[in-house]
């Protein structure tokens, strides 16, 4: 996926000379887990690469700056647990800026930040709930190495500004070929498997394991349709519902803060019809609210596991038997 | 393209008479009565090219100056039929936010110097010799994000003007108190900024030691920074108490009226006549007195609001308005 999302952002820089890149060790050191492999080669010499000092809040704020100028910046922000010191240009004001001018002046801005569990221990916090609270900022969340490309490709075209969370356990992860002709839009979400008995609709790292979890839940004869949401904003709340009418049962699986987040927005929006409420029960299977814990059995206790998924399935399926439902 | 003294005089009195008829019918008005001299010198010689991000004290002047209309502008501010903004966001911080004048999009102060820094960097990619000046308050100096934004305006040798318009006050804060070390432009000297500092309430003080620092900036001299000294004659908003400084104080700094000085030596020097400036200097006023009390009477009929903050939604109902 590393790769697929490097490919997309050269290929933006190639197309358009208004696209910069700007971010902590991006240069000759090639990015943090190779973020920016080979791009300083490319396009370093026409200063088209900018290795920043540690000040999240002006690569930021310079980006937003740059963007209402006219240029369409990227910023590597390295981890997601740094966008908290940038929400002020980004969030409060950055995102508010096409509304506030009335699309006169716009704010085509990218922020890649890694996120979550995984082979790099730390910075596991992605802060979606935060960022999803700001109307106006879009956050995408790819999980192949196709989508990532796509995104990206979307993100970097986007007159508003997106943040691209990349999972750390995704990033370097299966490896597949990407066709740069297929677009992918920004707030669609994505069936990865069909089934008849429940939908689980996911993010990142999770969307692996709820299709692992759907392989398991097949050996019962349990077949569960797998939804990967994509973008956490906008959310695709209406391909999650259709699924979920179809199959009759509902379980969201997260990897990021109950509270506000992506969860508790699709549930909001599903809720958001002119009876009030869903024609099927809907389930959260979600970490405690707590930091993410450091020790490595602390933090495989804290995010739902391929088994946590299956178990949350079998008992929502067991719950519907016998009753009646829409 | 010069301007001359005589329109500076002009432009600093269109300034005042805006701002104290905004004083008058509007309670939750910023003051920038005193200061005139900082804003009107600093961006007096610039082109449409250049981005300006002027410090929100003195920002409908410095739009003024670059040819808003005072309608629009006054109706922005009490966010009525005419706005610019179609009545989305404050006028009296963000009067004409554009590619290349940068405005304030919270109450949050810190981040347009971002922003001008931002743009300058997009300026040296695009349009050599195009340059940002960027104002900002003595409160705003003490911003995490001002720091950053100088060291990366300094690293990367960036066409941008700071000026710090230090009217001695971050509402009730004295910067003497607040700025610690000497001399707030030291902090700039400390990154290899060049740096200066002059009396904020001499307009040619001030437009000369911009100007030198835009020609610089021009010719790929980097940034600079200007710090000028200059006092905050009203409160911090209407209805300021003001409990913080003596009257003593505020009358001593009204001795050193930026237009009675700057006017007085275009009088001394022949370049005005004093009958004449104070003729046009009250038409000047009424003129303005009736421009923000019209706008203030004004409905909100043609207000409507946009659905979506996204750029492409916010184009489709602006489309689907007009």
């Amino acid at each position: 996926m590393s790769e697929a999302i490097v490919a997309a952002v050269a290929a933006e820089m190639t197309a358009d000379e208004s696209v910069y890149l700007i971010g902590q060790d991006i240069g000759v050191f090639g990015g943090p887990m190779q973020s920016a492999k080979g791009l300083w080669d490319a396009f370093g010499a026409q200063g088209r690469i900018i290795d920043a000092p540690i000040s999240e809040a002006a690569m930021v704020g310079t980006a937003v700056g740059a963007a209402m100028a006219g240029s369409r910046p990227i910023v590597d922000l390295m981890f997601a647990e740094f966008l908290a010191l940038t929400m002020t240009p980004l969030a409060l004001e950055g995102a508010s800026v096409a509304f506030r001018t009335r699309g006169e002046v716009t704010v085509p801005l990218v922020v890649r930040a890694k996120c979550g569990v995984g082979p790099h221990r730390g910075h596991a916090e992605s802060c979606a709930g935060m960022l999803m609270s700001f109307p106006g900022l879009k956050v995408a969340m790819p999980t192949t190495p196709q989508d990532a490309y796509s995104l990206m490709r979307s993100a970097i075209r986007d007159d508003n500004p997106v943040v691209v969370l990349e999972h750390m356990s995704l990033l370097h992860g299966a490896r597949a070929e990407v066709d740069p002709t297929i677009e992918v839009r920004l707030g669609r979400a994505a069936v990865r498997r069909d089934g008849a008995d429940l939908t689980v609709v996911a993010s990142g790292l999770m969307v692996q394991r709820a299709l692992r979890a759907a392989s398991e839940l097949a050996a019962d004869g349990i077949e569960a349709e797998v939804v990967d949401l994509r973008s956490l904003a906008p959310l695709d709340v209406d391909l999650v519902r259709a699924s979920a009418e179809r199959t009759g049962a509902l379980l969201v699986v997260e990897e990021s803060w109950p509270g506000s987040g992506p969860a508790a927005a699709l549930c909001a929006g599903l809720l958001d019809t002119p009876e009030g409420r869903t024609g099927f029960p809907v389930r959260l299977l979600q970490p405690p609210a707590t930091p993410v814990p450091f020790a490595a059995s602390l933090e495989t206790a804290f995010v739902p596991s391929v088994a946590d998924i299956a178990h949350a399935a079998r008992t929502l399926r067991s719950s519907l038997r016998g009753t009646v439902t829409a | 393209m010069s301007v001359t003294e005589t329109a500076l005089w002009h432009a600093m009195v269109e300034a005042r008479a805006f701002d104290q008829a905004m004083c008058r019918h509007n309670g939750h008005w910023h003051e920038a009565r005193g200061e005139e001299a900082v804003f009107v010198g600093a961006y007096a010689d610039l082109s449409p090219d250049d981005v300006v991000a002027p410090h929100f004290r003195g920002t409908c002047a410095v739009a003024l100056q670059r040819g808003a209309s005072p309608d629009v502008l006054a109706a922005g501010v009490f966010g009525v039929r005419g706005s610019g903004s179609g009545g989305h966001w404050r006028g009296d911080i963000c009067p004409t936010p554009g590619p290349r004048s940068i405005g304030m999009f919270s109450g949050s102060l810190g981040t347009s110097v971002a922003y001008a820094t931002g743009a300058a960097l997009h300026l040296r990619r695009t349009s050599p010799g195009a340059v940002a000046v960027c104002g900002f308050g003595d409160g705003t100096a003490n911003s995490g994000i001002v720091a950053e934004s100088l060291n990366l305006a300094a690293m990367l040798g960036l066409p941008i003007v700071y000026v710090c318009q230090d009217n001695q006050y971050a509402t009730s804060l004295p910067s003497a108190v607040a700025l610690a070390g000497e001399r707030v432009s030291d902090r700039a000297r400390a990154l290899g900024i060049a740096a200066d500092d002059v009396d904020g309430n001499d307009l040619r003080a001030v437009r000369t030691a911009v100007g030198a620092a835009v020609a610089r900036a021009r010719e790929d001299g980097g940034p600079s920074f200007v710090h000028a000294l200059t006092y905050r004659m009203g409160g911090h908003y209407m209805n300021d108490p003001e409990t913080y400084r003596t009257s003593e104080e505020v009358a001593t700094w009204a001795e050193r009226d930026p237009i009675a000085r700057f006017q007085a030596l275009l009088v001394a020097e022949g370049a005005l006549d004093a009958d004449e400036a104070a003729r046009r200097s009250d038409e000047i006023h009424a003129r303005m007195e009736e421009i923000v009390t019209e706008a203030k009477s004004r409905g909100d009929d043609d207000i409507t609001p946009s659905t979506s903050a996204f750029a492409e939604d916010a184009w489709t109902d602006l489309r689907s308005a007009s």
